[in-house]
């Protein structure tokens, strides 16, 4: 099996209660590999869910936070639906995607965080601007048949629902924007978006910063409250 | 007649099994092969007040007679020796536990304990160090059993969470079909206990210069190799029968299973009964359970001697019976009995209350001077070998002797449930396998069968323990002469069967007839 020149870990050197506070029921981990079994992305890298949640068990935290898998991972928790002793996988590895520094968060996701935290969205598209593009679009819906009237609200007081709005919605896609505008206005509906705060896409949700995914979340709040709407729609 | 008994045995099991029969008016006597007794002396003394009681140790059986309701039983206590006359004898001796130590030569005494030296941190080291490393090794060279799993698990358990250690469960299978297993592997678990299970790898021991020794191995899991040099070893333990048990199986003429606890691994044989009316296997002696069920043993044991449903009822049983006229008194019947029922008095004789109607004895007699019942099977003639309202006809006519137990079922089912079966195939249920001689198959054959069939219960759940056996050899002979005879041997054919297997009784004589009437 093995001769002793073969790479070794001392179990004794492990930091067996590194993870011990997480609540995701890692420890219970069976090893059945019912989550590996239907990963889409099982064998990347050598890697499978039940792989990172052994290394969890275990207090491997440098090899964990430093696998590019975590961050393969697609959060489709097909995983967390087989797995019968009801651990919570993809929330285990974004708890491991929490613990890399942010510098080495992979691509351009960090900084779209930063650009979040100063900009309120993740393009750091100036207000005008983006008022201008969304304005531009409802034109453009007027400009059907059947839609002479159709306005973009924003910004408005007091109505039922606010929505908010991915930001490739209003840079490369903005076409897809008229999908749910179109049905807002075929329903009569009483909505708006906002000119501020109106960015969907969480990215603390995906980098595990959950500070800035709590100050998003917290400037959509504070949006509804300031509007008087009480009712959200949230397509992210 | 059920009013005394006899019980081996000096742990819990035993004396719950003695308190229930004293509680009922039974004169118990205790026959525990060590001084002092497993169980305190006082508890067994003192269920004298509540009635009669006899404490007999150190004390080993010599010899035993007679059956259900008389057996005669000689003791040796102290060199003296003593006889005692008893209804039912119950045998309920406590385990032997074995460390695996042979399993792990390179680790020294220095290093490990065995699991039952308890998990007290206190206990295991004298110099306690804080947050000791600790390495259960659990089944990894033979298979383990849930008893063992348990108390793996409660142990480091224990150790987890009272005395702060940290536990590494090293092992292949972790049996957890037992009560409460499962929930107990999962506190382990969240307790921090690491377990680590292997495949195809097994873990490596190495012993160190400081004379500790270091665990290597494969964790197919995360796919590392780990290392790991641990303040102690705990190495599991196999439960194995009493020693006293062998001695007391050959005396008692007990079929053992192959660990020698006192009940095969046969269908036919339900918890605490044994190949002997009369003779009852409980608990420790019986196989290998958790000390929860223990309790429920005593219970069955003591239901069986009081008159429980089970087993069924002698009275209903074909009997064996000799015709002393005929008798040569070759003892073939009384060796051959595999529950114990034929005595050698003056004359040989089969007792009716132990006599099982296997008709082993009948089939091997050689002055065929034992008749099962009534006479034969019924083939007397050729009318009654195609059936009485059926003339023989030219198809091919089979005989199928079916053992009540396994193939008379399933034919009976097989017909309840509609299923076709060959027309010309007479059945002919016979309480055993072993029942049917080489004279029967014979006569099967001179009565104009074309093709006979014999079809017992699978090996190892003949409820005679070897009746099926028999009844294959009387076929593998016979089959062996044909051959010599030029005779199509092939005319003759053995299968086993369960009960439960109707369509496979169907497939076996459908497939039988064809072959059958191939031939010429």
């Amino acid at each position: 099996m093995n001769d002793n020149s073969e790479y070794s870990i001392d179990l004794k050197a492990l930091n067996r209660e590194r993870f011990q506070s997480w609540p995701y029921s890692q420890d219970v981990c069976l090893t059945c590999g019912l989550c590996a079994s239907v990963c889409p992305a099982a064998g990347i890298d050598g890697y499978d869910p039940r792989k990172i949640v052994r290394l969890v068990t275990l207090g491997m935290e440098s090899e964990a936070v430093a696998a590019r898998w975590p961050w393969i991972c697609t959060m489709c928790a097909k995983c967390e639906y087989l797995c019968p002793m009801d651990i919570d996988i993809p929330n285990l590895m974004r708890g491991i995607r929490s613990l890399r520094k942010r510098e080495q968060v992979p691509g351009i996701l960090h900084k779209g965080v930063e650009a979040a935290m100063r900009t309120g969205n993740n393009l750091g598209l100036p207000t005008d601007d983006f008022v201008f593009i969304v304005e531009d679009v409802a034109e453009e819906i007027a400009a059907e048949p059947g839609f002479e009237d159709f306005k973009v609200p924003i910004d408005k007081h007091g109505a039922r629902l606010m929505a908010t709005i991915h930001n490739k919605l209003v840079n490369t896609h903005t076409e897809d924007l008229k999908h749910w505008w179109k049905i807002f206005y075929a329903a009569g509906e009483d909505w708006t978006i906002t000119s501020k705060a109106w960015e969907g896409t969480s990215w603390g949700f995906f980098t595990g910063d959950d500070a800035a995914m709590k100050t998003m979340a917290g400037r959509i709040v504070e949006q509804l409250e300031s509007l008087d709407i009480k009712n959200l729609m949230w397509p992210e | 007649m059920n009013d005394s008994c006899l019980i081996f045995g000096g742990g819990p099991c035993a004396l719950e099994t003695a308190r229930r029969l004293v509680s009922a008016g039974l004169a118990v006597v205790v026959a525990a092969p060590d001084a002092p007794l497993d169980g305190p002396r006082q508890e067994f003394a003192a269920l004298a007040a509540e009635g009669s009681i006899d404490v007999l140790t150190p004390a080993r059986i010599d010899a035993c007679r007679g059956f259900i309701g008389s057996f005669e039983v000689d003791l040796a206590i102290d060199g003296a020796r003593h006889h005692r006359r008893v209804s039912h004898i119950l045998v309920a001796e406590e385990y032997r536990r074995r460390p695996n130590f042979d399993d792990y030569p390179q680790l020294s005494p220095a290093n490990l304990l065995p699991l039952s030296a308890g998990a007290s941190k206190a206990q295991m080291f004298p110099e306690a160090p804080v947050m000791p490393q600790i390495v259960l090794l659990h089944g990894l060279k033979q298979e383990s059993h849930p008893v063992i799993a348990e108390e793996v698990l409660r142990c480091a358990l224990a150790l987890q969470a009272s005395e702060k250690a940290r536990c590494c469960v090293l092992t292949t299978n972790l049996k957890v079909a037992g009560n409460g297993i499962e929930a107990l592997y999962r506190e382990a678990k969240a307790a921090g206990v690491l377990f680590f299970k292997f495949d195809r790898s097994r873990p490596e021991i190495h012993p160190l210069p400081t004379g500790k020794a270091e665990i290597v191995f494969r964790d197919d899991v995360s796919g590392n190799v780990y290392r790991l040099a641990p303040d102690l070893f705990l190495v599991d333990e196999a439960i194995l029968p009493a020693e006293n048990l062998e001695n007391l199986a050959t005396v008692l003429g007990l079929e053992t299973d192959p660990a020698g606890f006192l009940q095969t691994e046969n269908v036919h044989r339900l918890p605490v009964f044994t190949n002997r009316r009369g003779i009852l296997a409980l608990g420790p002696s019986r196989a290998i359970l958790a000390a929860a069920d223990m309790s429920a043993e005593a219970a069955a044991g003591a239901l069986a001697v009081l008159g429980g449903p089970l087993p069924e009822p002698a009275a209903r049983i074909e009997k064996a019976r000799i015709d002393t006229g005929r008798c040569i008194r070759c003892l073939t019947c009384f060796r051959l009995c595999p529950h114990g029922a034929i005595q050698r008095n003056q004359r040989v004789e089969v007792s009716a209350d132990a006599c099982e109607g296997c008709g082993i004895c009948a089939a091997e007699c050689p002055r065929q001077a034992i008749r099962l019942g009534k006479n034969g099977f019924g083939l007397e003639s050729p009318a009654d070998a195609a059936g009485h309202d059926k003339p023989r006809t030219a198809e091919p006519l089979l005989i199928a002797f079916c053992c009540a137990r396994s193939a008379g079922r399933a034919a009976e089912h097989a017909a309840e449930l509609g299923l076709e079966i060959p027309s010309d195939l007479k059945t002919v249920t016979v309480p055993c396998a072993g029942a049917v001689s080489t004279a029967d198959i014979l006569s099967a054959f001179r009565l104009g069968a074309r093709g006979v069939i014999v079809m017992a219960c699978h090996a190892g759940n003949c409820h005679s323990e070897w009746g099926q056996r028999h009844a294959l050899q009387r076929v593998e002979q016979l089959t062996r002469h044909f051959e010599q005879m030029g005779f199509d041997a092939e005319r003759l054919a053995f299968q086993t069967l369960a009960a439960n297997m109707e369509t496979g009784f169907v497939d076996v004589i459908r497939r039988f007839d064809s072959k059958v009437r191939s031939m010429v």
